[in-house]
C-alpha cells in the first residue's frame, strides 16, 4: 500500500501523525483526500476485474455456445443475462466513475488548486463509505435466491418491475438500491469537488489559471448533479413498483414503461458526458507536458465543454428512437444529437493543434493520451450513424451500438484511467512504473481492443442483436462468416485481458522496487508537481501562490522549457507576468 | 459571519406574507372553478417561492451565479416536462393504444390518426 | 483537525453556504422529476379528480401553516446565532425540529386515514404519486430534523454557529417544496 507519511515540519500535523497510528485509522478511516482517492482507485480496479470476468463469460458463450466456460461452467440464459447486465452496470457505475472522477478527482484536485485537502474531509470519507456500501450490496445480489439482476443496465420495466418476469425479485431490488446509493455517494463527493475548486483555490489562481482537468471534473460533477434528479425519482418509483405493488410503469394499470425510459435517459445521456469530460481533462494535462507546448485554446476547450454539457440535456431520446416515441420528437433529437458532435470534435482538434509543431516524447502516458484521441474519434463518428433516426431503425439494439459505445467508453474508462495512472503514479507512490513493460501493456491493450470491436461493427450491420445469448437458432446470423467474426472478438478479449496482468505486475512491483521519483520528474507546471512525491499530510509545507497560467511551456522569455505556476517571477519578467495575470483575471 | 443586520421584525413580516398567500389559493379552490384554482395556484407558488428565497434564504445577497444555478435546475425540470409529456400523454398511435386509459375517459378515443 | 481549505472563500461566499446551495440545486430535479411525472399523468387522467376529493384541504392547510411557522423559528435561531447566542439558537432549532415532527405526525395520521379507507399506493394512478411525493418530502423532513438536532447540539456548546444558517437554508427549501406539493395535490384537483 502507499506510504503517505507526514513530513516532520508539517504545520497541519496537530494531532495524530507523528507517532505510529494504527493501520485501520490511517488507511481505512482517513479523511485525507489522497488516501480516499486511493481507496476509490483500488476499489474501482477490483470492480474492473469483476466486470472483466463477466464479459469474459459472455464472450465465451457467444463464441462457443453451450460449451462450459473455463472458470465458470455452463452459461444458462439467465446467467448470461445477469453477466451482461452486471458487466455494463459495474463498468459504468463502479469502474468508470470511481476511477476517473473520484480517484483522480480526490487525489489531484486539492493538489492542483494548491489546497491542503478537500473542503469537507469528513464528507469525503462518507462519500467513499457510501460508495463501498453500494458495491457490497451489488456483490451481495449475486448470492441471493434468483441471483443477480439480468434486465440490462437500463433496467426497463415491465421486465425490471416484476419479479415474475425477471425471475430475480431480490436481485433486481438490490441492484436498484446499489445504483441509488452510488448516486448519493457521487452527489456527496461532487459537492466536495465543486466547492473545493471554487473556494479553495490558491492565492493568485483565477478561474483561467485552473488546470483543465480540474475544470472538467467540476463540470462533470455539476452535470451529474443536474441530471441525476429525475432518475432518482424514477428509482423510487421503480422500487415501489417492484416492492409495494404500485403501477408507475405498468401498462395494464395505466402506467407507462416509456416514462421510465425518459427518466432513465434524461440522466443516462448527460451521464456519458459526465464520464467523458474528466478523461478529456487528463489528456489535456498530459499532451502539453509531453509535447512541451502550450495547450491550444484553453478557453475554447472550456467553452466547448460547457456547450457539450448543456447540449447533452437535449439529446437523450436518441436512445428511444424505436421505442414508440413520436417520430416528430425523433426529428428534433436527431438534429441535436448530430449537433453535439461538434463541440466534442472541437476539443479533440484543440488537442491535435497542440501537438502540431511540438516536440513529442512518446512516454507511456503520452501513448495513452494519443490513443484516447484516436479511438474516441472513431467512437464519436460512429455515433453519428446512430444519431440519424432513419439509420437507427436498422442499427438500434445491434452490435453496431455496442461497438460504438465501446469505442467511446473504453477510451473513457480504460485508456483515460491508464493515462492518468501512468502519468500520476510517480506523484502518488514516489516511484516510477517500468517504461518498457508499460509500452508492452499499452500495445497489448490497444491492438486487441480494435480486434474486439471492429468485427462488432460488421456483425451489427449484418443484424446481430444485442443481449442474445446465442445465434444458433437464427439462420441468417448463424453463418460461418459471422461466427468467425464473433470468435475473433472473443479471442481478442482473452488476449487483451491477459495483457492486463502485465500492468498489474508492473504496478505491484514498482510500488516497492520502482525507480524513486523526485517531486517533478516530467518538468511540468501544474501545482501537484510542486509537492513532494508522494505529498505529505497537508500537501504543501507552505500553501503555494500562483503567478501564471498552467501551460506555459517553451515560453520565449525563458531558458528552460517549462514555467511552474508557483515559481516566483523575477524582477524583469515580473511586469510581463503581472500584466498577463491581470488580463487572465479580467 | 453575517455582516448585515439581522432583524427579527422582518422575519415575522415575511412569515405573515407566506401564511396569507395560500389563503388566496384556498379561496380560489372554494369557488369550485378549476381554471381559477390553477391560475391562482401558479401565481401563489411563484410568489411564495420568490418571497421565501429572497427574504428567508437571502439569495439576493449572494453572488449572482447562485441564482443562475438554481434557475438552471428549474429550467431543466421544465425541459424534462415539456419534452416528455407529449409522449407519455399519448393514448394511442399507429397500431397501438393504451387499454387501461380507455376506461378512465368518458369519450371514445380517436382511432389511430397517423 | 481543521483543514485550511474549508475556510477559503475564493468564490465570494463561505464553503458551507456554497455547498448547501449546490445541494438545493441538485434536489430541484429530484422533486421536479417526480412532480413532472405526476403532472403529465394527471393531465392525461382527468378521472383522478375523484380520488383527490378524499384529501382534506384543511389538514393540508394546517400542515402548511406548521411548516411556514417552523421556517420563521429557524430564522430566529439564525438571528440568535448571528449575535453569538448559541444557547438561544439551540433552543429555537429544537423548536423548529418539533414543528417538523408535528408535521410528520399529522402526515402520518393523514396517511393512516387514507390507507384504512383503502387508498393505498398500489390502488393505482393517483395514490402512488401522492404517497411517493409526500413520502419523499417526509423523508427530507426527517433528515432535516436529524440535522437540526445535531446542529443544535453543537450550537448549545457555542460551536459551529455558522451551521445554524445553513440548516435553515435546507429547511426553507423543504418548506418551499411543501407549498408546491400542497397546491399540486390539495388545491388543484
Amino acid at each position: 500500500m502507499a506510504s503517505i507519511t507526514a513530513s516532520h515540519g508539517d504545520p497541519h500535523a496537530v494531532d495524530h501523525h507523528h507517532e505510529e497510528t494504527n493501520w485501520f485509522l490511517k488507511y481505512c478511516w482517513s479523511t485525507d483526500h489522497k488516501i480516499i482517492g486511493l481507496q476509490y482507485m483500488f476499489t474501482g480496479m477490483a470492480m474492473a476485474l469483476m466486470g472483466a470476468f463477466f464479459i469474459y463469460v459472455v464472450r465465451m458463450q457467444i463464441a462457443f455456445p453451450g460449451h462450459p466456460v473455463p472458470g465458470f461452467g455452463i452459461v444458462s440464459p439467465a446467467a448470461y443475462n445477469a453477466a451482461a447486465t452486471l458487466h455494463g452496470s459495474i463498468m459504468i457505475f463502479w469502474v468508470a466513475m470511481p476511477l476517473i472522477i473520484a480517484a483522480f478527482g480526490n487525489y489531484i484536485i486539492p493538489l492542483m488548486v494548491g489546497a491542503d485537502d478537500m473542503v469537507f474531509p469528513k464528507l469525503n470519507r462518507l462519500s467513499y463509505q457510501l460508495f463501498l456500501l453500494s458495491a457490497l450490496i451489488l456483490i451481495a445480489s449475486f448470492f441471493v435466491p434468483g441471483g443477480g439482476f439480468g434486465g440490462a443496465w437500463t433496467s426497463y420495466p415491465p421486465l425490471s418491475a416484476s419479479g415474475a418476469f425477471n425471475l430475480t425479485p431480490m436481485g433486481s431490488t438490490m441492484w436498484l438500491l446499489a445504483v441509488a446509493i452510488e448516486f448519493v455517494a457521487f452527489l456527496v463527493g461532487g459537492i466536495n469537488f465543486i466547492v473545493t475548486a471554487m473556494n479553495a483555490r490558491a492565492r493568485g489562481m483565477s478561474f483561467t489559471d485552473v488546470p483543465i482537468v480540474v475544470w472538467m471534473i467540476v463540470l462533470s460533477s455539476i452535470l451529474f448533479m443536474m441530471s441525476v434528479g429525475p432518475l432518482v425519482a424514477g428509482a423510487v418509483m421503480l422500487l415501489m413498483d417492484q416492492n409495494f405493488g404500485t403501477h408507475f410503469f405498468d401498462p395494464k394499470h395505466g402506467g407507462d414503461p416509456v416514462l421510465w425510459q425518459h427518466l432513465f435517459w434524461f440522466f443516462g445521456h448527460p451521464e456519458v458526458y459526465v464520464v467523458l469530460l474528466p478523461p478529456m481533462g487528463i489528456v489535456a494535462e498530459i499532451i502539453p507536458v509531453f509535447s512541451r507546448k502550450k495547450l491550444f485554446g484553453y478557453r475554447t476547450i472550456i467553452y466547448t465543454a460547457i456547450a457539450t454539457g448543456v447540449l447533452s440535456f437535449f439529446v437523450w431520446a436518441h436512445h428511444q428512437f424505436v421505442a414508440g416515441i413520436d417520430p416528430r420528437m425523433a426529428n428534433v433529437f436527431s438534429a441535436t444529437t448530430v449537433l453535439i458532435s461538434i463541440p466534442l470534435a472541437e476539443m479533440c482538434f484543440a488537442y491535435i493543434a497542440t501537438l502540431y509543431g511540438s516536440s513529442i516524447r512518446f512516454a507511456v502516458p503520452m501513448l495513452w493520451a494519443l490513443a484516447f484521441v484516436g479511438e474516441f474519434l472513431i467512437g464519436g463518428s460512429t455515433g453519428i450513424f446512430l444519431g440519424a433516426s432513419g439509420a437507427d431503425i436498422h442499427l438500434h439494439d445491434t452490435y453496431f451500438v455496442i461497438a460504438h459505445f465501446h469505442y467511446t467508453f473504453f477510451p473513457i474508462a480504460i485508456i483515460g484511467t491508464f493515462a492518468g495512472l501512468t502519468y500520476w503514479f510517480p506523484k502518488m507512490f514516489g516511484r516510477h512504473l517500468n517504461e518498457f513493460w508499460g509500452k508492452v501493456h499499452f500495445w497489448g491493450t490497444i491492438i486487441p481492443f480494435n480486434f474486439i470491436f471492429i468485427p462488432m461493427f460488421i456483425n451489427g450491420l449484418a443484424g446481430d442483436p444485442r443481449r442474445y445469448y446465442s445465434y444458433e437458432h437464427f439462420p441468417q446470423l448463424a453463418t460461418p462468416g459471422l461466427q468467425a467474426l464473433r470468435m475473433t472478438s472473443t479471442i481478442a478479449t482473452v488476449v487483451m485481458l491477459g495483457f492486463q496482468v502485465v500492468f498489474l505486475v508492473n504496478f505491484v512491483v514498482s510500488l516497492t522496487r520502482g525507480r524513486k521519483a523526485e517531486a517533478n520528474p516530467y518538468q511540468a507546471n501544474t501545482l501537484e508537481w510542486a509537492a513532494a512525491s508522494p505529498p505529505p499530510h497537508g500537501n504543501f509545507p507552505v500553501l503555494p501562490t500562483v503567478y501564471r497560467a498552467p501551460y506555459e511551456y517553451n515560453h520565449p522569455d525563458r531558458e528552460v522549457d517549462y514555467w511552474p505556476q508557483n515559481e516566483e517571477p523575477k524582477e524583469a519578467i515580473a511586469v510581463v507576468s503581472q500584466a498577463a495575470s491581470e488580463e487572465a483575471t479580467r | 459571519m453575517s455582516e448585515h443586520v439581522v432583524d427579527p421584525g422582518q422575519y415575522i413580516k415575511t412569515w405573515l406574507i407566506l401564511v396569507l398567500l395560500p389563503l388566496f389559493s384556498i379561496g380560489a379552490f372554494l369557488t369550485g372553478s378549476r381554471p381559477l384554482a390553477i391560475a391562482v395556484s401558479v401565481v401563489i407558488v411563484l410568489i411564495s417561492t420568490v418571497v421565501a428565497m429572497t427574504r428567508f434564504m437571502e439569495i439576493d445577497r449572494l453572488p449572482s451565479f447562485i441564482s443562475y444555478i438554481f434557475v438552471t435546475a428549474v429550467v431543466f425540470v421544465g425541459l424534462f416536462f415539456f419534452m416528455v409529456a407529449p409522449d407519455v400523454m399519448k393514448h394511442d398511435g399507429q397500431h397501438w393504444f393504451k387499454p387501461a386509459v380507455q376506461t378512465d375517459q368518458e369519450a371514445a378515443p380517436a382511432a389511430g390518426h397517423r | 483537525m481543521k483543514v485550511q481549505a474549508t475556510s477559503r472563500t475564493a468564490a465570494g461566499l463561505p464553503t458551507g453556504k456554497l455547498a448547501v446551495w449546490w445541494v438545493i440545486a441538485s434536489e430541484v430535479p429530484i422533486f421536479g422529476g417526480l412532480l413532472a411525472s405526476y403532472l403529465m399523468n394527471r393531465v392525461a387522467n382527468p378521472g383522478w379528480s375523484e380520488g383527490l376529493e378524499h384529501l382534506n384541504l384543511w389538514i393540508g392547510a394546517f400542515n402548511t401553516l406548521v411548516l411556514i411557522s417552523s421556517s420563521l423559528v429557524v430564522m430566529l435561531a439564525h438571528a440568535a446565532a448571528a449575535r453569538g447566542d448559541g444557547q438561544k439558537a439551540a433552543a429555537r432549532l429544537r423548536l423548529t425540529a418539533a414543528g417538523g415532527a408535528l408535521f410528520l405526525c399529522i402526515k402520518a395520521y393523514e396517511w393512516s386515514v387514507k390507507i384504512r379507507a383503502g387508498h393505498v399506493p398500489s390502488a393505482g394512478g393517483l395514490w402512488q404519486y401522492y404517497f411517493s411525493a409526500t413520502g419523499l418530502h417526509a423523508a427530507h423532513i426527517l433528515v432535516g430534523i436529524t440535522i437540526l438536532l445535531i446542529v443544535a447540539a453543537g450550537a448549545a456548546k457555542g460551536k459551529e454557529l455558522q451551521r445554524v444558517e445553513l440548516i435553515g437554508l435546507y429547511w426553507h427549501f423543504v418548506d418551499v417544496v411543501w407549498v408546491a406539493l400542497f397546491h399540486l395535490f390539495y388545491i388543484v384537483r
